[in-house]
């Protein structure tokens, strides 16, 4: 959903996408680089982004990764299951003091 | 075909994802110069931050998903590497393997083909000769062969069979280009093509026409004969034979498979034949043998009752054909000719099974010790996160890879196998049989090989993927207690081969010794240069003894012009091989409750120099006895000393009863014994005992054909074609009947047996010993890997490498004399069914029980040197260092 949700604010690059996870997060997931490309290839494989192949700021070929249709469809039901749940969660929260 | 499609675009996937996340590696790289790093700081950095790129790439194309094909092709490629990188393991896994599978189905398709079924005819399973058992006599056999009019009776009257064909041998004398030759020939009843179910080669069968009064007259010929005489020439059909005088056309040429009867020619036989009125060279056919096609779903016991029921009426109407009581009898075909080879076969199989064993367990030591020594590469990956799944396909591919590959080298060698056994003459294999590969039985081994291959190859893996990879990982490297097990299984295994190369090995050490006995069995007499040809002469002349007698002697003056050429002998038996006999004789003062079973011949003077007989008291035949038709014998020193108690045996009489019953012979006569000669033994493994032996003139016997026997110290098959030419300028009429030479006849009905049995089971005993060492050798190679660490401690402490030597090697011996003397004492209880193989050697040949295990321990102890040698070498601080 993360990873989601980064991708659909725009066409971005692998390397992108690890920087920003680590940016927002304030270092709070330490994760090797390396495992954030096995769940892109995953949600491309379902089908929820898509990638092209296009030139960097630097000039550089990079695979840049986008949000398809079904992907956005994906990213706003699991954001509405997340708020229930955080709902439901501060709601136990807050009547079990 | 979206699934292929990807397949295909699996290279460029791959090239992409290598790029994208190398571009993600140079972006961290420059982030970590741009900060100030080295550049090789930086790279170290941003493969830290990125972690396992393999790992991720293997991740990657998890996620991806694979499917079947890529999987397979990606596993395939692993098992080809790993096979690579183990080549000689590799290798003798495929051999064992394929030794196995091939040896097997060799065996087992020439057994079933050669015994099981070796006739080319339709249902050959449901034939079944018929005939007649004498049960108030022993139940022997009584006779198969009947006159027509009783086959009738039995194909007309049964419930239970389809069919009754009948046919018998008809020798006919073929005149060509002014020679006359014999022929086997073989006339059959005019339902016979369809009964046999097998159609001509070349032409048409033959028909109830062929068979009718008035119709002319014709032959199908064999496929053997249409090569020896026409050269296979396709022009045949319509060519005029001369058979006994009368021309026959030529329609048909059998097929190679059909050898009915093994006869030159196939002529057809009316139902209504009558039967002969007189014996005729021309017209012989009084009996005839009968098969019959059982009906589907009925029992030869059923068909044998219903025979019985038909048998019944035509004994009463005639009585002297049919023993007072009796019983019908069907016996299934290949039954009939079945003989002692069927037992060497079966041994045979029993050696391959042993092979087979041998080679098993070679390949379940082989894969064991491989899947041990790559416990810890397995231990590791597993470690490193491949799925247990995965490594278990993987291991799965590999051994899958070394059965197939075993598989086919094993088809090919049973293919290969079956095409040298072609080449051997009938080893007492019927001539119709057709030695092909039998698939079930290719396919029931290749399966067997895959099983055990699959068995053994993956039970290790199992346990490996299995066992708590930490201990595994620690256990793995040093002579650790975990591995003993695997060396005690292994130790195991290779005691069991050596003792199954030992049990072959003596069963090899037999034949060889038996294969011996026979070449180097002397006879009494020289085997070299004899050569024999029965000589057939026409009807109604040389009726008078005294014909027949000048009739040799003109022969006998031509031929001894010939060069080399020192004797010529008039005889009926072929000295050493057999001759006729006699149940019993009579001796007066002599009476006796036994039969005194003797051999006899009928023969010319010029016998005892062409045999080569010594005269040891008394006189040989004279000529005037032979002349004369004197009633006098020579007798052998062995009939002196059973029969005669070592008495002067010269002026005392001797009657053969077996004349009595001869028509053609003196009756109720009397022989005096003028002489006594050396023994002869003859070339009969079941008759180890010398048979008494006499020689009377040949002139007392009344019938006509004789055998003649030339001595020559020149190569004697050279003296046919002179002989032949002799005998048809002397008298076209007569006949030669084929010549052989006591050599060739040696090679096939003596030697030929033996031979084979030496180098079939030579041949499974050496691959056998092969395969032990093969597994002795890696077992020893194994244990001294394991024990690197045991023994640089030893030589730390100062032990001398001859010491080391010592220890390896009496390790090696427990394991090789433990093999021996289970072998040995296996041997001892199973070498008794040897015996009706053996030829003048005991089972328990006591060369054989001590050579064969001495060679084995020899060649096991060098196949141990080595491994040996090398424990010797090993380095203290590199062994301890190595823990």
């Amino acid at each position: 959903m993360l990873i989601l949700k980064i991708v659909a604010a725009g066409p971005i690059h692998g390397y992108a996408i690890s920087q920003r996870i680590q940016q927002i997060s304030k270092d709070f997931f330490q994760v090797p680089q390396g495992s954030l490309y096995p769940a892109l290839h995953r949600l491309e494989e379902r089908g929820w982004v898509e990638a092209d192949w296009k030139e960097t700021a630097t000039g550089r070929e990079a695979k840049f990764y986008k949000l398809t249709r079904n992907g956005r469809k994906q990213l706003e039901s699991e954001m509405e299951h997340w708020e229930q749940l955080s709902d439901a969660v501060a709601l136990i929260l807050s009547t079990a003091e | 075909m979206r699934w292929l499609r990807r397949f295909r675009e699996r290279a460029l996937w791959e090239k992409r994802l290598e790029s994208e996340l190398q571009f993600h590696l140079e972006q961290q790289k420059e982030a970590y110069v741009a900060a100030g790093l080295s550049e090789a700081e930086a790279r170290r950095r941003a493969a830290i931050d990125f972690g396992g790129l393999e790992l991720t790439k293997e991740e990657c194309r998890e996620a991806r998903g694979m499917n079947v094909l890529e999987i397979i092709v990606q596993d395939l490629r692993f098992g080809l590497r790993m096979l690579r990188k183990n080549p000689g393991f590799a290798a003798v896994a495929v051999v064992a393997l394929a030794l196995g599978i091939g040896f097997t189905t060799i065996i087992f398709s020439v057994f079933y083909n050669g015994f099981l079924y070796p006739f080319p005819y339709r249902d050959a399973q449901r034939l079944s000769v018929i005939g007649i058992v004498d049960t108030g006599h022993n139940s022997e056999r009584f006779r198969e062969v009947y006159r027509l009019d009783e086959v009738v009776a039995f194909r007309t009257q049964n419930k239970t069979l389809e069919d009754v064909v009948a046919y018998t041998g008809w020798d006919a004398v073929y005149l060509h280009q002014g020679i006359s030759e014999p022929l086997h020939g073989c006339v059959l009843t005019p339902n016979a093509m369809g009964f046999w179910g097998v159609p001509p080669l070349l032409g048409r069968g033959l028909d109830e026409r062929d068979a009718e009064a008035g119709a002319s007259p014709v032959v199908l010929i064999s496929y053997a004969f249409w090569r020896s005489a026409f050269n296979e020439d396709k022009g045949v059909l319509g060519t005029k034979m001369i058979l006994n005088k009368q021309a026959y056309t030529v329609v048909g040429v059998m097929p190679r498979r059909f050898g009915l009867f093994g006869a030159d020619f196939y002529a057809p036989v009316s139902w209504s034949h009558p039967e002969p009125a007189s014996f005729s060279v021309d017209e012989p056919w009084t009996y005839f043998f009968a098969t019959a096609l059982i009906r589907p779903n009925v029992s030869l016991q059923t068909a044998s009752a219903d025979l019985q029921v038909i048998a019944q009426r035509l004994q009463s109407g005639h009585r002297k054909d049919y023993p007072e009581h009796f019983q019908m009898t069907a016996r299934p075909l290949n039954e009939v000719i079945v003989d002692d080879f069927k037992q060497t076969l079966l041994l045979l199989i029993a050696a391959v099974v042993l092979l087979l064993l041998i080679s098993s367990s070679n390949v379940a030591s082989l894969l064991l010790t491989h899947h041990s020594a790559r416990a810890r590469e397995i231990a590791l990956r597993a470690a490193l996160g491949a799925g247990r799944t995965r490594l278990i396909r993987q291991l799965l591919v590999e051994s899958l890879l070394l059965a197939m590959a075993g598989c086919m080298l094993g088809c090919l060698l049973a293919y290969l196998g079956l095409q040298v056994i072609r080449l051997v003459p009938g080893v007492g294999v019927p001539g119709e049989a057709d030695m092909s590969l039998n698939l079930p039985v290719l396919f029931f081994a290749v399966l067997l090989s895959l099983l055990t291959t699959l068995f053994f190859g993956l039970s290790p893996a199992l346990l490996a993927v299995k066992k708590d990879l930490r201990t595994h990982l620690q256990t793995i490297g040093g002579g650790a207690d975990a591995s003993r097990s695997g060396v005690r299984i292994r130790a195991g295994l290779v005691v069991g081969q050596v003792a199954l190369s030992m049990l072959l090995l003596v069963f090899a050490g037999l034949m060889i010794r038996s294969f011996f006995a026979v070449t180097k069995f002397d006879p009494g007499m020289s085997t070299q240069g004899l050569l024999r040809a029965v000589v057939q002469f026409p009807a109604h002349q040389y009726e008078s003894i005294e014909k027949r007698r000048a009739f040799s002697e003109q022969v006998e003056s031509r031929i001894s012009t010939l060069p080399g050429v020192t004797h010529m002998a008039v005889a009926f038996g072929f000295p050493p091989l057999g001759g006729p006999r006699t149940e019993d004789i009579t001796i007066p003062g002599k009476p006796h409750d036994k039969h005194w079973d003797t051999g006899f011949d009928l023969v010319n003077e010029g016998y005892f120099p062409t045999v080569g007989l010594r005269l040891l008291r008394g006189r040989l035949l004279s000529p005037d006895d032979v002349a004369g038709a004197r009633r006098v014998a020579v007798v052998s020193a062995r009939l002196v000393k059973n029969y005669l108690d070592d008495e002067d045996p010269l002026g005392r009489q001797i009657k053969f009863n077996v004349f009595d019953e001869e028509p053609s012979l003196p009756h109720d006569a009397y022989f005096q014994i003028v002489g006594v000669v050396n023994d002869l033994k003859r070339f009969d493994p079941k008759e180890p005992e010398l048979l008494p032996q006499a020689y009377v003139p040949y002139t007392v016997f009344g019938g006509r054909d004789y055998s003649i026997l030339v001595r020559s110290v020149a190569n004697p098959s050279l003296l046919t074609n002179p002989l032949r030419q002799i005998v048809a300028d002397l008298d076209p009429n007569v006949v030669v009947g084929k010549p052989s030479t006591l050599e060739d006849e040696l090679q096939l009905h003596v030697f030929l047996k033996p031979k084979f049995r030496l180098i079939s089971f030579g041949a499974c005993a050496g691959i056998g010993l092969g395969l032990a060492l093969i597994g002795l050798f890696g077992v020893m190679a194994y244990s001294v890997t394991l024990q690197t660490h045991e023994l640089g401690v030893r030589m730390a402490l100062g032990a001398h490498p001859s010491n080391i030597l010592t220890f390896v090697l009496r390790k090696a011996l427990l394991l090789i004399g433990s093999g021996i003397l289970l072998g040995l004492l296996t041997s001892f209880f199973t070498v008794r069914i040897l015996q009706s193989q053996l030829w003048g050697v005991s089972p328990f040949d006591p060369w054989t029980l001590i050579l064969a295990p001495a060679a084995l321990l020899l060649v096991g102890l060098l196949a141990c040197y080595l491994p040996a040698r090398r424990a010797t070498r090993v380095d203290p601080m590199a062994a301890l260092r190595y823990e």
